[in-house]
């Protein structure tokens, strides 16, 4: 059987999708700067997804059309560009090991693994990053303060623990 | 079966194959990163599948397939990056796991908090983008090239600080560098 080339040809609502896409880099970078620069990160991504999505809407009311799979498929088309840019974007605005990396470049020197931390941390302790990873589980109700202890919620905690510990098994990580 | 079904399909067969292909392949010894194991994955996975299926089925149209095995493979690849990278997640395993599922405060920063800074500057050890002479710390050719790109990212993004306190450090160099506490 010879093979016969799929329709390339995206409906209106997938280039809709693409045009919206292509808008949330649009917004992020006339957002990174004056005169509409967003200071917080995390702000600005969620201002540029917001913006894409309005544009996006608008866009398929003039364009698209009513079928269940094509707007399917082009929600799912946008959300991949969402998921993929937040991914990008949380590397280079908050990446742990990026960060690390840069500290050591902006230091323009040798440093000591101590000296290393303290720059990556802004001189604050070490207790402060601990207590900002802590914040999120605690935010979270996952964890619970007990004196100098911390506790893992019964419920909710201890059932986001297994399922972490489930999905490091299944890829092969160190538990 | 319409065609937008039939593309569907194909496309729900090449995600569980890419799923079970990482799965594997990610536990195998080699020298690419797992980010770029799932990116290959999924790249074979999605010809392969739309190849196969041109084969067997015929002509279909692409994109409700392809939307929906792109949104698939990012959230397995988004879920794979939380689990292997966040260090909330790891500590709330670990705790779980202690006795009586509590951890004192100082024990999570002694194992947890300092043992993810030792295995992050592994990282960029094993990476060739830094080295260690005489217990200092040394960044590498390729190292600097690395941080020049993302430095050009950041600035191209408005980003002034990356990392957790971002907006509050300031440009250091080793000549005033802050006393450790």
């Amino acid at each position: 059987m010879a093979l016969t080339m799929p329709d390339f040809t995206p409906t209106p609502a997938v280039a809709c999708s693409l045009a919206a896409s292509v808008l949330l880099g649009l917004f992020l970078l006339a957002l990174s700067h004056r005169p509409c620069k967003v200071a917080a990160p995390g702000r600005r991504f969620a201002l540029a997804v917001a913006l894409a999505l309005v544009c996006w809407s608008g866009l398929l009311l003039l364009f698209a059309r009513l079928d269940v799979v094509d707007l399917l498929s082009a929600a799912c088309m946008l959300a991949t560009a969402v998921l993929a840019g937040f991914t990008l974007w949380t590397l280079v605005a908050w990446g742990f090991t990026v960060s690390l990396l840069m500290a050591l470049y902006r230091a323009d020197g040798p440093l000591s693994p101590a000296d290393w931390i303290n720059l990556y941390t802004a001189g604050k302790t070490i207790d402060a990053f601990r207590d900002d990873r802590l914040g999120l589980l605690f935010r979270l109700q996952l964890v619970r303060r007990q004196g100098d202890h911390v506790v893992a919620e019964s419920g909710r905690g201890r059932r986001v623990a297994r399922v972490t510990s489930l999905l490091r098994f299944l890829f092969g990580l160190p538990s | 079966m319409t065609p937008d079904l039939v593309s569907l399909t194909v496309a729900g067969g090449s995600l569980a194959a890419h799923i079970l292909g990482t799965l594997l392949w990610l536990r195998l010894p080699g020298p690419l990163s797992p980010v770029l194991r799932h990116g290959l994955s999924a790249a074979v996975m999605h010809v392969g599948g739309t190849l196969v299926g041109m084969r067997l089925i015929g002509p279909m149209p692409y994109w409700p397939g392809a939307s929906v095995f792109a949104f698939g493979a990012t959230v397995w690849l988004f879920v794979y990056c939380a689990v292997y990278k966040s260090v909330s997640l790891r500590i709330l395993s670990c705790i779980a796991r202690a006795h009586a599922g509590r951890l004192s405060l100082d024990r999570i920063t002694d194992r947890y908090i300092l043992g993810e800074f030792r295995d992050r500057m592994a990282v960029l050890e094993t990476m060739g983008c830094v080295v260690v002479r005489e217990s200092d710390v040394v960044l590498t050719g390729k190292g600097r090239r690395t941080a020049r790109y993302f430095e050009m990212a950041q600035r191209c993004f408005g980003i002034e600080r990356s990392g957790l306190y971002g907006d509050a450090a300031p440009n250091v160099s080793t000549a005033d560098r802050p006393v450790q506490k």
